[in-house]
C-alpha cells in the first residue's frame, strides 16, 4: 500500500517535469510533430486545447498534412492445401509508400510484413486482408456469397 | 622547399577532407568541448554550411543553445550515422537496430527527448528528428483529447462557442 503510494507520487513528479518540458516546445516543431498524425488523430488535436486547435485547423497545415506520405499496404493471397487436406490462406502485406504530394521528397518503402491473421470463429477460412490505405486496415470476413467488408484502424 | 611543404600540407589537407578525418570542436553551452569527426559533425546541416562557407573550423563552434548531456546524446547519433555508411543489408539492419535502441532510451525519458528533438531542430539534423518527432507522435496516436492533455499536462481552454464548433465536426466526420 505505501510502496504504491511513494510510486504514484513519483509517477506524478515526472508527470509535472514532462509537462513543464512540452510547453518548451516551439510552435514550428509541434507542427511537425501534428503533421506526423493520422488523420483521425489529427481531428482529435482540433478538440485539445485553443493552441492546438489554431495549429491544426490552419488551412497551411491541412494542406501539408494532405500532402504527407500515406501507408499503403497491398496483400498478397495465396492458397495452400494444409496437411488435413483443407486449403488455408496464406497472406503477406506488402507495405509501399504512396506520396501524395512531391515525389522526391518520399521516404523510401517500409519493408514488407507477413500478417497472422486471427481466423473468425464463423468462417475461419474466409477472414482475408485486402489491403491497408493510410491507417486504415480492410478486412473481409464471411465465407461469399454472403459477404461483408469491415475497416479498421491499422499501426 | 617552402612551397613544396606548402603544396604537400594542402594536398595532405585536401585527403582528410575527403575521407573526413578532420577534426572539429563542439562547445555546449556549459563550455564542455566534444572533438568530433567532420564527417559526424556534417549530419547537421547547420554545422555542415558554416564548415562550407569557410567558417572557423579551427575555433570550433559554440552551440549556446545545446547543454552538454544533450549535446553528447546528439554526438551518438551523428556518429554513428556519419562516420560509417552502410552499404550491406546487415549494416543497414545494424543501423536501424541502432536508431530503435537509441529512441526506445530517450522515449523512457520524455523531458529528455524533448531536449533532444530541440537540438536536433536547431542543428538541421534531419534524420534525427525525424526519429524523435515520430516518437512524439507517437506518444499522441490513439489517444483522446483528454488523455493527450493529461499526458502532456495541457489546461482546457476552450470556449463554450469552440466545444459547439467541434460538437459541429464530429458530427460531419
Amino acid at each position: 500500500m505505501e510502496g504504491n503510494n511513494r510510486r504514484s507520487t513519483r509517477h506524478a513528479h515526472v508527470e509535472m517535469i514532462t509537462a513543464a518540458a512540452v510547453q518548451r516546445l516551439p510552435d514550428d516543431l509541434l507542427r511537425d510533430i501534428l503533421l506526423r498524425l493520422p488523420p483521425r488523430s489529427a481531428t482529435r488535436c482540433l478538440a485539445v486545447c485553443k493552441g492546438w486547435r489554431s495549429l491544426v485547423s490552419d488551412p497551411s497545415f491541412r494542406r501539408a498534412h494532405a500532402e504527407r506520405p500515406a501507408g499503403v499496404a497491398e496483400a498478397d493471397h495465396t492458397f495452400c492445401l494444409r496437411q488435413d487436406g483443407d486449403w488455408t490462406f496464406q497472406q503477406r502485406l506488402r507495405e509501399v509508400v504512396w506520396c501524395r504530394g512531391d515525389v522526391r521528397k518520399a521516404p523510401p518503402p517500409p519493408p514488407p510484413l507477413d500478417l497472422t491473421l486471427i481466423p473468425s470463429p464463423y468462417a475461419p477460412a474466409a477472414t482475408m486482408v485486402l489491403g491497408s490505405w493510410d491507417g486504415v486496415l480492410c478486412v473481409e470476413r464471411g465465407a461469399p456469397p454472403l459477404r461483408s467488408l469491415r475497416w479498421r484502424l491499422f499501426g | 622547399m617552402a612551397s613544396g611543404s606548402g603544396a604537400a600540407a594542402a594536398a595532405a589537407d585536401a585527403e582528410e577532407k575527403e575521407s573526413g578525418s578532420r577534426m572539429i570542436t563542439l562547445t555546449s553551452n556549459e563550455g564542455k568541448a566534444f572533438v568530433v569527426t567532420e564527417a559526424s559533425a556534417r549530419q547537421s546541416a547547420t554545422i555542415r554550411s558554416m564548415v562550407d562557407d569557410g567558417g572557423c573550423v579551427d575555433k570550433g563552434f559554440p552551440l549556446p543553445n545545446v547543454d552538454s548531456k544533450t549535446l553528447a546524446r546528439v554526438i551518438q547519433y551523428s556518429d554513428e550515422h556519419g562516420n560509417k555508411e552502410p552499404h550491406t543489408v546487415d549494416e543497414r539492419a545494424a543501423l536501424a537496430k541502432f536508431d530503435r535502441d537509441f529512441i526506445a532510451e530517450l522515449d523512457a525519458d520524455k523531458a529528455f527527448l524533448y531536449d533532444v528533438t530541440m537540438a536536433a531542430n536547431y542543428l538541421h539534423i534531419q534524420g534525427l528528428l525525424a526519429l524523435t518527432t515520430q516518437c512524439v507522435a507517437d506518444t499522441i496516436k490513439g489517444k483522446t483529447p483528454e488523455e493527450i492533455r493529461t499526458a502532456f499536462g495541457i489546461e482546457y481552454d476552450l470556449t463554450a462557442q469552440d466545444e459547439k464548433e467541434i460538437k459541429e465536426e464530429d458530427t460531419h466526420a
